[in-house]
């Protein structure tokens, strides 16, 4: 260390000499690099926990928005009913807004774009011709979804006029991967919710 | 530190031209490492939290669908239980929750049954519990 005995011994002039300054840019290239790749690491693990939790808050709006519009129209005017129960779509008609004309929804996945769609159309003539009210996409980047039926006692029901409960099981995308930073829905979140279904054909 | 200051003071009163020795600049190195160890710390910290704050909420949405579960039963079935494994975020065998639930008859009124569903979780050593009473009238 003869850069070192230099400066502390008081009478020199000089600031660094090379060797203390390539020591010097060594140590702090390497502390430098530790830092960022520990800094890095953490932002990665907090922009993925942060875009799951934004999933998770999506996929808790969607099961809710759908519980409560299949408990409105259930409890309108119009007796309720299911009229299509498959794995991947639901339709439901009752009375959206208890102003006695019949209206009819549909939850459909469309997975050539990952969404969940839903239709809402509207009856003047207790369901005999139907007018479309509206096209929403209500959950994107949707890996799965599954509607699960259920009869009394958590039964498998025969058919449509047994159901009175459906589980809705989501899975978001964890392959649609968007840049990192923008408000991209990238990381896998799972979420289920349950309903109870009020059927006027069940007996 | 404050070896550096004194002699940029002495530099700047003697017109001494000395710069900074290897010792200082370790010093400065060693003080920036701790002080950004020290922001990581509070950030590592936040994504706990965020982290732990998920797991809470996937609990709880587990522990109101086995309630919604419970309505649809016979009134008189609603009973005392728990589930058979643990389960996944979509209440499928295979994940990290147990799930147990607890029914007091006659409450809050006679004729009705109160049911809580417990919901624990272990992560990094810790137990964590989630619980969710409702009521089931018949």
């Amino acid at each position: 260390m003869i850069g070192f005995k230099h400066s502390v011994s008081g009478n020199s002039r000089a600031g660094f000499s090379l060797v203390e300054l390539m020591i010097s840019l060594a140590i702090a290239a390497v502390v430098g690099v530790t830092i960022a790749t520990v800094m890095q690491s953490q932002i990665m693990l907090s922009t993925t926990q942060n875009r799951n939790m934004l999933n998770q808050g999506d996929l808790r709006d969607c099961i809710n928005f759908m519980t409560e519009e299949i408990v409105t129209m259930g409890s309108g005017v119009v007796e309720p009913y299911v009229e299509i129960a498959e794995p991947g779509e639901l339709m439901y008609i009752g009375d959206l807004n208890n102003d006695e004309v019949w209206e009819r929804i549909h939850y459909y996945y469309d997975a050539s774009t990952q969404e969940l769609r839903r239709d809402l159309d509207q009856s003047i003539d207790d369901g005999a011709t139907w007018t479309v009210i509206g096209t929403d996409v209500i959950m994107e980047n949707l890996d799965t979804i599954q509607f699960v039926y259920f009869a009394d006692n958590n039964q498998v029901p025969l058919d449509e006029d047994e159901i009175t409960a459906v589980e809705i099981k989501m899975t978001m995308d964890v392959e649609n991967e968007q840049t990192a930073f923008t408000n991209g829905r990238v990381g896998g979140q799972a979420m289920v919710g349950r309903m109870t279904i009020r059927n006027r054909r069940m007996n | 530190m404050m070896s550096m200051l004194k002699k940029a003071l002495r530099a700047l009163q003697s017109g001494s031209r000395r710069g900074f020795s290897l010792i200082d600049v370790m010093i400065g190195l060693v003080l920036l490492a701790l002080a950004l160890m020290f922001g990581l710390q509070v950030s590592i910290a936040s994504s706990r939290v965020t982290q732990s704050n998920m797991f809470v909420s996937s609990a709880a949405n587990l522990a109101e669908v086995k309630i919604e579960e419970l309505r649809n039963i016979d009134f008189d079935l609603v009973v005392d239980g728990a589930d058979g494994a643990q389960i996944n975020e979509l209440g499928e065998v295979g994940g990290i929750y147990s799930r147990s639930w607890t029914v007091t008859e006659d409450m809050p009124e006679d004729g009705m049954k109160q049911v809580t569903v417990f919901v624990s979780w272990q992560r990094m050593g810790q137990t964590s519990t989630f619980d969710l009473t409702g009521v089931i009238a018949p």
